[in-house]
């Protein structure tokens, strides 16, 4: 664990331009990179993979393929650490993908109290909004946003996995996807009232 | 979430999402989360045959990998080792990328491409030659180079495997014989080949595979590359390597180019060792 969330925050309010002095063959920001978003990475591949030695082959393959496409890096299209968690999410559908069938253990999907070092990750998103949200989740749908988003199962895989019906897979994972959306958006408006507040 | 739609998890006949979208909505992000689970290189095939707003899809990636990192138990510090290992990739990377850039910035004086403000899906050429470069250089240590003659680790007792080498199709294993001995728990071992002909180590290496179990059987695990000198009738070779073994199914040696391969297209199979 991180438990100092002032170093995190100071190491994630990185240089604007971290990813651009990749691009550019720096060395110095590639291993604040890896400091950055090193803890990162490792928590997503950890999460991904059952084997430790897989996660930590998952965790190089990503960094080698965020330095090379380090270019591509907008920020107006979105933060970096979006940008990395975007590449890392789908690296590690590729290799799950790889890897299926196998029976996924998601019981640890329990939410943590200890959000400080991943909201100081990324000021453009609002993380203490997205896990509120999520917090009032039920298990079932966390469930399948976490076999859809995390794990990269299609609708009947996890048909397949959890027995649910297909047509309540397809709407919690709609619903998910509109949810994120909206809290993602009230983040972009930080004066606007929280989504997750609109019980309507 | 709003209460109406916890209440109405599985209605998949009403159309509708949550917010009381229309139905074309729904089949858009029905698209839309089929990708997100796809392999990136079928979304890429599917994006570009679909009518999809390519703004759409980029939100709703970046919608899951909030959801990602957001649902993650917590976030861990990296294993000193790893660390260790990512630091050495980006001495590689950064080297390779200088190797790469001296040549190009000749071809074609001024300033580099504005890097950093391209388009997410525009590599552009410099990143392309650099990506080429270090490939070529970071791929290089994924086949640690294993020295024939030396004495192999200490196995620990009896739950090392023994199995015996079976000639490939190719020429040069057609003579050959000898056994792997792996150690499952030390994830070592040793080859011991009689027969395998000599090779050219300008031209050409022998390289081990070692396929898992729990791993892709498309992606076995690298074992290190070889070489046989010329008068050897019998050699020894340790076995270390790079990636954990789960759980070995067979060894095959395949012939390559210097310095190995990262994915072998096991044209040249020398020989293979089959477990059980």
């Amino acid at each position: 664990m991180i438990n100092d969330a002032a170093d995190a925050a100071d190491a994630a309010a990185v240089k604007p331009a971290l990813l651009a002095r990749v691009a550019a063959g720096d060395e110095a920001a590639m291993r604040e990179c890896i400091k950055v978003y090193g803890p990162l990475i490792w928590s997503l591949a950890r999460r991904s993979c059952q084997q430790h030695g897989d996660a930590e082959d998952a965790v190089q393959e990503i960094f080698i393929e965020l330095w090379k496409v380090s270019a591509k890096f907008d920020d107006a299209l979105g933060s970096e650490a979006t940008f990395v968690s975007m590449l890392a999410r789908r690296r590690l559908i590729d290799r799950f993908r790889r890897r299926l069938p196998v029976e996924i253990d998601i019981d640890d999907t329990e939410l943590s109290d200890d959000a400080a070092a991943m909201t100081a990750l990324d000021h453009d998103i609002d993380f203490a909004t997205v896990r509120r949200g999520l917090q009032r989740l039920r298990p079932e749908e966390r469930r399948v946003l976490d076999l859809s988003f995390t794990f990269g199962l299609s609708q009947s895989e996890i048909v397949t996995q959890t027995g649910l019906p297909l047509g309540t897979v397809k709407s919690h994972a709609r619903r998910g996807l509109a949810s994120l959306r909206e809290w993602m958006g009230v983040s972009a408006r930080a004066s606007a009232p929280a989504a997750d507040e609109d019980e309507s | 979430m709003s209460k109406k739609a916890s209440g109405d998890p599985g209605d998949p006949a009403s159309g509708e999402s949550m917010h009381g979208e229309p139905s074309a909505a729904t089949g858009i992000d029905d698209q839309l989360i089929d990708l997100l689970s796809l392999p990136a290189d079928e979304v890429r095939r599917r994006r570009a045959a679909s009518q999809l707003d390519p703004q759409s899809l980029r939100q709703a990636e970046q919608a899951a990998a909030v959801y990602s990192v957001a649902s993650l138990p917590k976030i861990e510090a990296l294993p000193a080792a790893l660390e260790s290992r990512l630091l050495e990739d980006a001495k590689r990377f950064a080297r390779a990328s200088a190797q790469s850039e001296a040549p190009s910035a000749r071809a074609a004086p001024g300033p580099p491409p504005a890097i950093g403000r391209s388009r997410w899906f525009a590599l552009s050429g410099y990143a392309l030659a650099a990506s080429i470069a270090v490939l070529a250089v970071l791929l290089r240590p994924l086949s640690p180079q294993v020295q024939p003659g030396v004495p192999a680790q200490p196995l620990v007792g009896k739950q090392a495997l023994h199995v015996a080498w079976t000639p490939g199709p190719d020429a040069t294993g057609a003579q050959v014989s000898g056994q792997v001995v792996w150690d499952p728990q030390s994830n070592r071992g040793y080859m011991v080949f009689k027969g395998l002909a000599a090779n050219d180590a300008a031209r050409q290496q022998y390289q081990l595979w070692v396929f898992d179990a729990q791993r892709d059987a498309r992606y076995p695990v690298d074992g290190g590359v070889f070489n046989v000198a010329d008068g050897q009738a019998e050699i020894r070779v340790p076995i270390t390597p790079k990636l954990h073994v789960g759980q070995a199914t067979a060894f095959v040696v395949t012939v390559e180019k210097p310095g190995g391969v990262v994915v072998s297209d096991r044209s040249r199979v020398a020989a293979v060792a089959t477990v059980g």
